[in-house]
């Protein structure tokens, strides 16, 4: 029944697409659906875990960065060299996690946010290979499934949300599943999953390889779609916090938390473009100061604040009902 | 319904207080008059601890009050109390680890009324506690149990208090240690150091305490002299659960 | 070997700046349970602060500049007590990831604000003491870093002195230790923390301001800082904050052997997998035995 809703959704915003044209409104909503993707990922981990990834373009940046190297310099079919690259991007994840996630405090925040700057680092350090400051362009003459590329700009949008979709599932299914009870058990107390005989390292690390792979895998149709690389956005703190943004924002405790969050933060983000512009630190510094908002305002997001207005409403016309469980 | 009366040094009428909205103290009325050593005792669970957090402000007082010199203390901050003359021996080993000995006492003395006689009050506690002597420079986690104990205790004693809480000092140490902290509490005792003292240990306490209220569930079911209370059935009945 | 000599003193110079910023971090960390990732923008704050200053007229004479560059600290203090007052305290009971976001969003909405304030051009204020050195034997020691490294020593005494000594220091440690024990001895531990606050804001501000003379300011300038720094204070040992200057000294000196032979992008990599050694092989620090101190 809900999987019959889900795909009635999803083809119901394939068709929207389609009828909407190439123009800005499917670009605006091919990027809030990777950025939905992004947050989706993050949460599978992050926000059900309740260890704070600061490091997620550090996957983003070496998932593209493969990809393109392997594309650019030898040639190899991207749909391929993705797969390298979303690979890469795992065994990073794998690496970090075993050296942080056995152990309490912020280590694990501590060395995400440095691995994606160690990841730029690199890629600058190595400009024959990647392209260094100045980034990668791509130019799409035709179109080739194989190569990722696609003139018609639906295309992307199309595998963007079937993307969203899938993911969306999936953790869906993860949060049901025993993977998902061990998370909230380990989130709740690790000493108590422990103790109830779950691996609570190996889990955590296998939730963050997981989380990190989806986001690779977002990340090469995205940078396919962009048809360029810019080092400092795909390795940089800023997309790594509007990661973490959107799914907090959203609410981390809820299925479409994410999606809530990407749409509102595109809204906010376009609305800041027009009125600011883009540059001159405009847009870091409403990203900046909206994530301090959100977190004095509600910290448990939109959805929690959507969930308890409609509870007071309720309440208001007299029908009481389930609260929110206090934090 | 006891009155607040010029000598008492702490009162306690009708508290009520508790965890996550379930009521734990169902209205304690308590008296320390100065000088008086008294004793709360109860089993497992009756609400002692509690009772003694709420003395300190560690735990808001749902309803009633509490009194130091008439003073009322419900609603303050928690580190109100110290500063207002009550030390506290906190349940198990309250040693701050990781700071050695010494600084342990100092910070005993942190209230600033206790700070210009640190020096003083550093000596008496060392003549109380000799074994703490040759070991004021090493952290407090290398003491043994029973030194740990009279370390709290001693630290509680840098504030010059005028009313010092002790929530089971006997509890995890060797009768021979125990022997060693009571007797150390009798001699300031006879000092005319004011003590409220909770335990389980009822002989030892009782050997002590002028007076006792003796606890279960949350209520107080008996008080009285120290005679009063042995005497009384349902002391026993209150550690048996009968 | 003149070179690697070279290398090191270079490091180990600007690795006293690192360790006043990881003080600051390790302090808080110690103190508040707290990883405030908007740290380096303390430091960014106080260089601007400087910069500022430094239009409406720096002092004649060669030490003129650090005249305009220090207020900056204290005015960084004050932020500190502003950032405490408004946003930590209440976020204390939002638990640890709230506080995390939190942080990382003020880290990045100061960035932005400096960008839109002042542009996002690399300033330094033309003054004499960048470039002047001093030279010893092949060596030359450069007077900017020698005297932010000297002064970064003598804050290491004061903060030793400050916390082993002081009243604060000593309610700090507890707080550290067992907040409700300490707040049961008298220590009210919000003003401990206000204090603390202010006591970090400070100490990057005051990083800010010692690199004033030689290095350039702009808006993610806190950054470059501070990922060192975090990676030092876990290298150390979380919470120790005596340990946190060897950590920002050592990380200097990898830093500047690694560029000098290899490249800076590299020496990067290089402090990050040490970071991550140091975490598989002793995961409570370099500098710290067992307990958790400050
Ligand atoms: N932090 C807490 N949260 C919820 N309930 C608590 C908490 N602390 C104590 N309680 C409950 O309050 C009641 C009284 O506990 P309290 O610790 O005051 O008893 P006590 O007399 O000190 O017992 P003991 O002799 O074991 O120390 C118990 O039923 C206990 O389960
Ligand atoms: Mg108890």
């Amino acid at each position: 029944m809900m999987l019959l809703k889900a795909l009635a959704v999803w083809v119901l915003a394939l068709a929207l697409g389609f009828f909407a044209g190439s123009g800005y409104l499917v670009q605006m909503a091919t990027a809030t659906a990777i950025l939905a993707l992004w947050g989706q990922s993050w949460n599978l981990f992050s926000g059900l875990s309740g260890n704070i990834s600061l490091g997620h373009s550090a996957f983003v940046a070496t998932a593209v960065y493969i990809t393109l190297v392997l594309f650019v310099r030898w040639g190899v079919p991207p749909l391929w060299g993705g797969f390298c690259g979303v690979g890469a991007a795992v065994a990073l994840a794998a690496l970090i996690g075993a050296a942080t996630l056995r152990l309490h405090g912020p280590y694990f925040s501590l060395a995400t946010l440095a691995a994606a700057a160690v990841v730029l680092a690199l890629i600058l350090h190595y400009p024959d290979l990647t392209g260094g400051a100045s980034g990668v362009a791509l130019a799409f003459t035709h179109n080739a499934a194989l190569s990722l590329e696609f003139t018609d700009g639906r295309v992307y949008y199309a595998i963007a949300v079937t993307l969203l979709f899938a993911t969306t599932l999936l953790v869906r299914w993860v949060r049901q599943s025993r993977l998902g009870y061990y998370i909230a058990a380990i989130k709740s107390s690790e000493q108590t999953a422990a103790a109830a005989g779950v691996h609570v390292a190996r889990v955590k690390v296998a939730a963050f390889c997981l989380s990190a792979g989806l986001t690779a895998v977002g990340s090469v149709v995205y940078v396919f779609y962009l048809g360029f690389a810019d080092p400092n956005y795909l390795a940089g703190l800023t997309l790594s916090i509007e990661i973490a943004l959107v799914a907090f924002l959203g609410g981390a405790d809820f299925l479409l938390g994410p999606l809530v969050g990407a749409i509102f933060f595109e809204l906010i983000d376009t609305g800041a473009n027009a009125l600011v512009g883009a540059s001159g630190g405009w847009d870091m510094m409403v990203l900046g100061f909206a994530v301090v908002a959100a977190v004095m305002i509600e910290p448990r997001g939109l959805c929690a604040m959507a969930v308890r207005g409609w509870e007071a409403l309720r309440c208001a016309f007299g029908y009481g009902g389930k609260t929110l469980a206090p934090v | 319904m006891e009155t607040h009366t010029a000598g008492t040094l702490l009162e306690v009428t009708e508290l009520r207080t508790g965890y996550l909205g379930v009521e734990v103290l169902h209205g304690i009325e308590l008296v320390v008059r100065p000088g008086e050593t008294v004793c709360v005792l109860g089993a497992n669970g009756a609400g002692k601890t509690t009772l003694l957090h709420a003395i300190m402000c560690r735990q808001p007082a749902w309803s009633g009050n509490i009194r130091l010199r008439g003073v009322e203390l419900g609603g303050a901050p928690p580190f109100a109390p110290a500063h207002l003359g009550l030390s506290y021996v906190p349940e198990g080993r309250g040693v701050l680890a990781s700071l050695t000995v010494r600084e342990n006492l100092e910070l005993g003395a942190y209230p600033p009324r206790a700070r210009a006689r640190l020096n003083d009050n550093l000596e008496r506690v060392l003549a109380l506690f000799p074994p703490l002597k040759p070991r004021l420079g090493e952290p407090a986690a290398n003491l043994s149990g029973g030194q740990q104990q009279m370390l709290v205790i001693g630290r509680a004693l840098m504030a010059a208090p005028e009313l010092i809480l002790l929530d089971e000092p006997s509890l995890g140490l060797s009768p021979a240690v125990t022997g060693q902290v009571y007797s150390a509490l009798a001699q300031l005792k006879s000092s005319g150091q004011a003590i409220l003292l909770v335990e389980q240990n009822v002989s030892m306490a009782l050997k002590l305490g002028d007076r006792a209220y003796v606890m279960e569930q949350g209520r107080i079911v008996v008080s009285g002299g120290r005679e009063r209370v042995l005497a009384d059935p349902r002391l026993r009945n209150a550690y048996l659960g009968l | 070997m003149v070179f690697l000599l070279q290398s090191l003193i270079n490091g180990l110079l600007i690795g006293g700046v690192y360790a006043l910023v990881a003080m600051g971090l390790n302090l808080m960390f110690g103190v508040m349970k707290l990883v405030n990732f908007a740290h380096g923008e303390f430091l960014m704050a106080g260089m601007y602060a400087a910069v500022l200053l430094a239009g409406l007229g720096v002092p004649a004479g060669f030490w003129g500049l650090y005249w305009v560059a220090l207020p900056g600290a204290f005015l960084m203090g004050g932020l500190g007590c502003a950032v405490y007052l408004l946003l930590l305290r209440r976020a204390a009971a939002f638990g640890e990831a709230a506080q995390i976001l939190l942080t990382v969003g003020l880290s990045l909405g100061m960035q932005g604000a400096a960008q839109v304030l002042a542009g996002s051009d690399f300033r330094l204020v033309p003054n004499p003491i960048n470039g002047a050195a001093l030279r010893l034997g092949g060596v030359t020691v450069q007077i900017g870093p020698l005297v932010a490294f000297a002064v970064a020593l003598a804050v290491t005494a004061a903060m030793a002195w400050l916390l082993g000594r002081s009243w604060f220091g000593r309610a700090a440690r507890a707080v550290a230790e067992d907040i409700a024990l300490a707040q049961a001895l008298g220590v009210d531990a919000r003003r401990v923390f206000l204090m603390t606050a202010a006591l970090a804001a400070g100490l990057a501000g005051l990083a800010g301001a010692l690199i004033i003379p030689y290095h350039y300011t702009f808006p993610n300038v806190g950054q470059s800082f501070v990922i060192v720094a975090f990676l030092a204070i876990v290298i150390a040992g979380l919470g120790n904050v005596l340990g946190a200057v060897l950590g920002g000294l050592l990380l200097g000196m990898v830093q500047s052997v690694t560029a000098s032979y290899l490249d800076l992008d590299l020496s990067t990599a290089a402090i990050y997998v040490l970071f991550l050694a140091v975490l598989l092989l002793r995961p409570q620090g370099l500098f710290t035995r067992r307990a958790r101190t400050v």
